[in-house]
């Protein structure tokens, strides 16, 4: 009697914690996924390759990339001077020419037009006022003449036009797979999860009742 | 700093394990009396420290710049039209195309010559256990790893989605190895488990149950093996080295070369 109740015991707990692994590493228990991207060895691999694994999306993440700068994530509408960014690039200019300054004093100047060529990133958000911001695509529904006054005229080209922000962001194939992910998280109910859990549960009934039925039979 | 991080996991990892698998080992022994630092334990900590401190880094770099590879010949229409699939479709497909990839890679690394110097490592386990389950040569690593992941590669499914199946089938791939008796009933057609797996290292270097994690490809190719029992030995029959070093270097080098060298060490 007490063998049979260490082996149901050791059963269970061997079954919750592979279940809890399991979770665990789904990200049920925190907000980020804790998931290694790769299968490990069929033969006992590692059981943590989270930082090291190689991303199977890559041409999604290309994307991501051009994304960033066809479109910056600013949705201001008027152009804005990136003054950090600026900043950073100075501060490497003076390190980066402190040993020639007697040769090329010219270094220092500040080019104004430059700056403004460089780090007025917004400038390319002008492009796509409508679509960016929701009070000027009202205005844009209820006066599409006023709003073409207020705006330069512009045709988007073909690169632009795949941009475009849809109604439903886990379809933008601009975006990572882990940030839709994110998005799915946050905009309701995790069903992925859900499912995840009564499989658990599913599972360690199976298990126990397969070993009832036939160990303890 | 990282290193420390590195350790840390490590360490997080072997005590797991041992919470998890120890208490099974003594409940459930497939091998009555096999005690926990058997014969070859400190060879086999060799290849679990050597696989999550060294050789872990050194596959997944390989793999990524395999992964860069592949997703520049493979066109991004036919990734984007794999990937506008609904997300249990692609985790299906990758599921069955890895379970098939793998099945065959397996079969082939037990006849291709070549492939089976490095294969044999895994399978010079005296001794099976959850440790046993590490032992595994980096080159095969890459080949093993590379395999099971190439659908994902090629055709760019979404890994987060199948994050419950990797993590599971990571898990289970140490369990089958484990020193655990615990029949299943029906379910050993469905689900892989020791028994299956342990005739898998039978001396026999053929004597089937090549898939892992479900035994469905072995039904369907006609090598699923289950006698009620567990098998006499496990192990290989060739004459291979002993210790870690050499168990890295003599399939690369060959026996031949290995034997030389360690003589004019040894002088």
């Amino acid at each position: 009697m007490i063998q049979n109740a260490i082996k149901v015991l050791t059963l269970g707990f061997f079954i919750s914690m592979i279940t809890g692994f399991v979770m665990y590493r789904t990200g049920a228990f925190d907000s980020t996924t804790a998931s290694s991207a790769l299968h490990t060895s069929p033969n006992g691999g590692e059981l943590n390759n989270a930082n090291q694994a190689p991303n199977s999306t890559g041409n999604l993440e290309i994307n991501q990339q051009n994304t960033n700068e066809i479109m910056p994530s600013s949705k201001s509408l008027a152009p804005a001077i990136d003054l950090k960014k600026y900043e950073q690039e100075q501060k490497k200019e003076l390190r980066m020419s402190s040993s020639k300054s007697m040769m090329l004093p010219n270094e220092f100047k500040i080019d104004v037009e430059d700056i403004k060529k460089e780090y007025v990133s917004s400038s390319k958000s002008m492009l796509h006022p409508i679509k960016v911001e929701p009070t000027a695509s009202k205005l844009f529904k209820e006066d599409p003449e006023q709003i073409a006054k207020l705006q330069p005229k512009f045709s988007p080209t073909a690169s632009d036009t795949k941009q475009d922000i849809t109604s439903d962001p886990t379809k933008d194939h601009s975006i990572k797979s882990g940030e839709k992910e994110e998005i799915r998280k946050t905009s309701g109910v995790y069903w992925g999860l859900v499912g995840l859990g009564v499989l658990g549960i599913v599972f360690v009934g199976i298990g126990i009742f397969v070993y009832f039925r036939y160990k303890l039979r | 700093m990282a290193f420390l991080y590195l350790l840390l996991g490590t360490f997080l990892s072997f005590v797991f394990l041992i919470i998890l698998f120890v208490p099974m080992e003594r409940v459930f022994p497939a091998q009555k009396g096999q005690a926990i630092f058997r014969k070859a334990w400190v060879l086999d900590l060799c290849y679990f420290l050597g696989q999550y401190l060294l050789w872990g880094s050194v596959v997944y770099f390989v793999l990524s710049y395999f992964a860069d590879w592949l997703t520049g010949i493979v066109p991004s229409d036919f990734r984007t039209m794999l990937q506008s699939q609904a997300i249990w479709l692609q985790a299906i497909e990758a599921i069955i195309l890895s379970d098939l990839l793998i099945y065959w890679g397996h079969r082939l690394q037990h006849k291709i010559p070549f492939l089976w110097r490095f294969h044999k490592v895994h399978h010079s386990a005296e001794r099976l256990d959850w440790l046993a389950a590490h032992r595994e040569h980096p080159l095969d690593s890459i080949y093993t790893v590379g395999l099971i992941n190439l659908p994902m590669f090629i055709l760019g499914f979404p890994m987060e989605v199948l994050a419950g199946v990797i993590a599971f089938r990571g898990i289970w791939a140490i369990y089958i190895h484990s020193n655990v008796r615990l029949p299943i009933g029906p379910l050993k057609k469905i689900i892989g488990s020791p028994e299956l797996h342990h005739w898998h290292h039978h001396l026999d270097k053929n004597a089937g149950n090549y898939a892992n994690i479900s035994p469905l490809m072995d039904l369907l190719f006609g090598t699923y093996v289950c006698p009620d029992h567990e098998p006499e030995a496990v192990g290989i029959r060739e004459d291979f080295s002993k210790n870690y070093i050499g168990q890295l270097v003599e399939p690369i080098v060959g026996k031949s070369r290995w034997d030389r060298f360690q003589d004019k060490f040894k002088r």
